[in-house]
């Protein structure tokens, strides 16, 4: 399935075609913070509807995942963005799709992720005055970002953290 | 000693009304269960004696013996006052209706106006019900009731006045008797337009649905009576049924002939009619759902009234004629 | 574990948003949690002008019981008791949407006589979700009859689906490589009867309810969602379809064997409260019609992979499966290291992205129109927390 060109024109370090039989998406981007808003805008230009922000613990950092799909078109494509768990900070989308205020607010109460600018960053399922982020993992218990989705190469992140195989493997 | 006879007969005529009232309120609560029971393809009340009929008995002793809470902050008087002040004035307003050719309190030649005045001191029970439970859900059904009862005392009064203005009086012993014994000479159908926006406002005034907005218990959770428990709660329901009886005998006597009936007539024709009216109330609350604020005002404001006024023009122009 | 200082302000969304510059003629009220009409334990904070809503916002949490960390914890079978108790109503459907998810990424094949009992009992589900959705609208806006019909309807649902899944609510009825247990030897003819019941009864619906003039009034012209309200939003489901889009989740990504049936999409114009009660009723009569043809069409064979493994782990990966719930566009989200557990398991609720629309849509309209919206976004709160 051919992604449209100004998908594959979107500004990312990375992006890797998927199997949508498998894997049920077709494209994973994965942009730097700064250029999430963009790639978002983007999305929203051409009619994208966000499904989902997740997140999910790695060694290397906070993976954020925004999947998006649309009414008429098929397919679905996600961004990925990888923050480092000491600043877990990126910028909010929340102007641009309304509904990531709430998906932000509930990654913000589970894994301690900062959106900047972002109108009302309270938690949403936890109790306010929590300061325990649940999903966030236990160190032993945290994979390689390449463990768990072998799909890119990361540029940024320090080579000695890959591992063998992952540096063995062609990206795009 | 000597007593003023017609002392004696107003004190007994009380009592006998307040027994009645107290009576219909047990057995129409009962008729009400059953009522949506069966509406609801259900069987409605069932186990407490012989198909249920001893479960009003079982809720009177429920109600009575639950714990009066008074809310912390409320104003004590104010909230306590509100059931009675919903409850008494019905035995006022039944005085005047004659329920029979001898069977009746007094012959008062204004008895229409002493009804219709009694029956706007409902709205200051509801109100002293909202302010005094400190809790703004309740203050939000009694502003509403306030402006739904004020909006639909004006058709009421309008439509009655086209009735007295056909008849020639405001003294209820008079509108019966002018009335003929067969269902065609009552005044439904010689006034159909009064009779259709007195039975509307009549459902509006005692709060049922679909105009039960200051109770609306889907969205106020319970409106006014929110914070009653056990008795007052009970005040307050044993005052919504006795009002429902007070319209529904105004509207036996003004418009569906009162005690006239084919073959003997008596009380026991005008309790026939009242009761098909109160039927009637009833099985509207099971029916409809509830209308919105905005739309019940509408209603009234840019339709019952005009259309009454229009009403009342007509039938002075006949009475003219 | 955070250098920098945050410039987080302390305090509830209440004393941070609503108190900031109250008028002096407002009124903050809180609906819920406790409360006849938002449908679970949601609270909804209003500022009220008199009868009008000046702002409203709707405040989370009550119900959360972290299906989202239980899902790292436990194995996927462990799991599979989780599904059912996400949004209640439509269980098999979320059921489904994690048991394809699994086995999506590991390739287990699904006979076809279970994607024939998956759709079957899926679809009856569906109906009953609509039905009590309806009644209890319908007592929302004060009519308290409906829902005492609806609910005569739903026992013949719950009756079928309990000689099946063995439970009358939250099932647990599929499971990887298939369902637990065959149909029982009534159950299509039952069903059958179901659906001829069913269609007798839906003209009584409009006459006595759609048609009633109070209720228009009550949800004509309430709520307006336009599609790119949607878009904004990711609303999906009923809520997009009474916009007049009609996305399917059944069309879009197709899944089992829903395109062997022949089924209309029901769309609505008008995107307001009366579009999307008429988009739930026509969708009621399109499952009854998938029914009818899977019952019809089911095939003998084995209603579980005998293939299927045991122990299921999870390879490295990750994989999104969609399934179309009764609100909308059902998704899991699954990522795997090869472990006994899942690494990550995300659950995509279709009324979580509903209801975040309702503090635009809820700008000055009246108290009781937001019940009525409330109402029409069919919500499960249980959903929504997760």
């Amino acid at each position: 399935m051919s992604c449209p060109r100004w998908i594959k024109d979107l500004a990312c370090q990375c992006r890797t075609e998927c199997d949508a039989t498998t894997y049920g998406k077709d494209m994973n981007l994965m942009p730097a913070p700064e250029q999430l808003r963009p790639a978002a805008a983007e999305f929203l230009r051409h009619g994208y509807f966000l499904e989902d922000v997740t997140g999910s613990d790695m060694k290397e950092g906070f993976l954020i995942l925004y999947h998006f799909a649309h009414f008429d078109l098929p397919g679905r494509y996600s961004l990925m963005v990888l923050v480092p768990h000491e600043d877990p900070r990126l910028p909010t989308i929340a102007d641009i799709y309304q509904g990531a205020n709430w998906h932000e607010r509930e990654c913000y109460d589970m894994y301690g992720l900062i959106f900047t600018d972002h109108p009302n960053l309270l938690p949403l399922l936890l109790p306010a005055e929590t300061d325990l982020h649940p999903l966030v993992k236990e160190e032993k218990k945290r994979r390689l970002l390449s463990s768990v989705l072998p799909l890119c190469r990361f540029p940024g992140i320090p080579v000695e953290k890959q591992t063998a195989e992952s540096t063995g493997e062609d990206a795009q | 000693m000597n007593i003023d006879p017609q002392l004696t007969r107003i004190l007994v005529a009380l009592v006998a009304i307040l027994l009645f009232v107290a009576a219909n309120a047990i057995v129409l609560v009962y008729v009400e269960r059953k009522v949506a029971g069966h509406v609801q393809r259900r069987p409605g009340p069932y186990e407490v004696g012989f198909h249920g009929i001893l479960q009003p008995v079982a809720d009177a002793v429920k109600l009575m013996g639950k714990q009066l809470v008074t809310p912390g902050d409320g104003d004590r008087v104010i909230f306590w006052i509100a059931p009675l002040l919903a409850f008494a004035p019905v035995a006022l307003c039944l005085l005047p209706i004659t329920f029979g050719p001898r069977t009746y309190a007094f012959d008062i030649d204004l008895g229409l106006v002493l009804i219709l005045a009694f029956a706007g001191l409902n709205v200051l029970a509801l109100c002293l019900a909202g302010w005094g439970s400190n809790n703004k859900w309740s203050l939000l059904g009694a502003a509403r009731s306030v402006a739904q009862n004020v909006a639909y005392e004006i058709p009421l009064l309008v439509s009655v006045l086209s009735v007295a203005l056909a008849t020639g009086s405001l003294n209820l012993n008079t509108i019966t008797l002018t009335q003929g014994t067969w269902p065609w000479q009552w005044n439904w159908l010689i006034n159909p337009v009064a009779f259709g926006i007195y039975i509307i406002c009549a459902v509006a005034e005692t709060n049922r649905a679909p105009f039960d907005l200051p109770e609306g218990e889907s969205e106020l959770t319970a409106g006014f009576h929110t914070e009653y428990s056990g008795m007052g709660f009970g005040l307050f329901f044993m005052a919504e049924y006795a009002n429902m009886l007070v319209v529904a005998s105004v509207a036996t006597v003004l418009f569906l002939g009162g005690w006239n009936g084919p073959g003997a007539p008596g009380w026991w024709w005008f309790l026939v009619k009242m009761y098909a009216v109160v039927f009637f109330i009833i099985m509207l609350r099971w029916t409809f759902p509830r209308v919105r604020f905005d739309q019940l005002l509408n209603l009234s404001w840019k339709w019952l009234i005009p259309l009454a006024l229009a009403n009342l023009l007509v039938v002075a122009f006949i009475v003219k004629l | 574990m955070m250098t920098e200082p945050l410039q987080l302000e302390t305090g509830d969304f209440y004393s941070r948003h609503f108190e900031k510059g109250p008028r002096e003629d407002t009124l903050i009220l809180n609906m819920g949690p406790q409360h006849p009409s938002t449908h679970g334990v949601l609270r909804i904070l209003l500022e009220l002008d008199g009868e009008y809503i000046l702002r409203a916002e709707p405040v989370l949490g009550y119900v959360h019981r972290m299906h989202e960390k239980m899902g790292e914890v436990k194995t996927c079978h462990q799991y599979l008791m989780n599904m059912g108790r996400v949004d209640y109503l439509h269980a098999l459907a979320w059921n489904w949407a994690h048991v394809g998810a699994v086995e999506k990424m590991l390739g287990i094949e699904v006979p076809e006589r279970a994607e024939y009992i998956r759709v079957i009992t899926c679809e009856l589900n569906r109906i009953s979700s609509h039905l009590l959705w309806w009644g209890a609208y319908l007592l929302d806006l004060g009519a308290f009859t409906p829902i005492l019909y609806a609910f005569d309807d739903r026992e013949f649902i719950l009756d079928l689906l309990q000689m099946v899944t063995g439970s009358r609510l939250t099932y647990t009825y599929n499971t990887f490589g298939g369902v637990v247990a065959d149909l029982p030897g009534d159950f299509l003819d039952g069903s059958l009867a179901f659906a001829k019941r069913m269609r007798e009864r839906l003209p009584m619906y409009k006459d006595l309810v759609t048609d009633n003039f109070i209720l228009r009034g009550r949800v004509e012209d309430i709520g307006h969602i336009p599609l790119e309200m949607c878009v904004r939003y990711g609303a999906t489901g009923p809520v997009v379809r009474g916009a007049g889009k009609p996305y399917d989740t059944r069309r879009a990504e197709p899944y089992s064997v829903y395109d062997r049936f022949d089924f209309e999409i029901p769309t609505s114009d008008r995107d307001d409260a009366f579009g999307r009660y008429q988009v739930r009723l026509a969708e009621i009569e399109q499952s009854l019609r998938i029914i009818e043809q899977a019952v019809t069409g089911i095939p003998a064979g084995d209603f579980l992979n005998p293939k299927a493994p045991k122990k299921i782990k999870l390879p490295v990966g990750e994989t999104y499966y969609a399934v179309e719930g009764a609100r909308g566009k059902i998704g899991v989200y699954l990522q795997g290291d090869g472990g006994p557990t899942p690494y990550r398991v995300r659950l995509r609720s279709p009324t979580y992205s509903n209801l975040s629309l309702f503090s635009e849509v809820a700008g000055g309209i009246l108290l009781p129109d937001a019940v009525s919206i409330l109402g029409s976004l069919d919500l499960v709160i249980p959903e929504i927390d997760r």
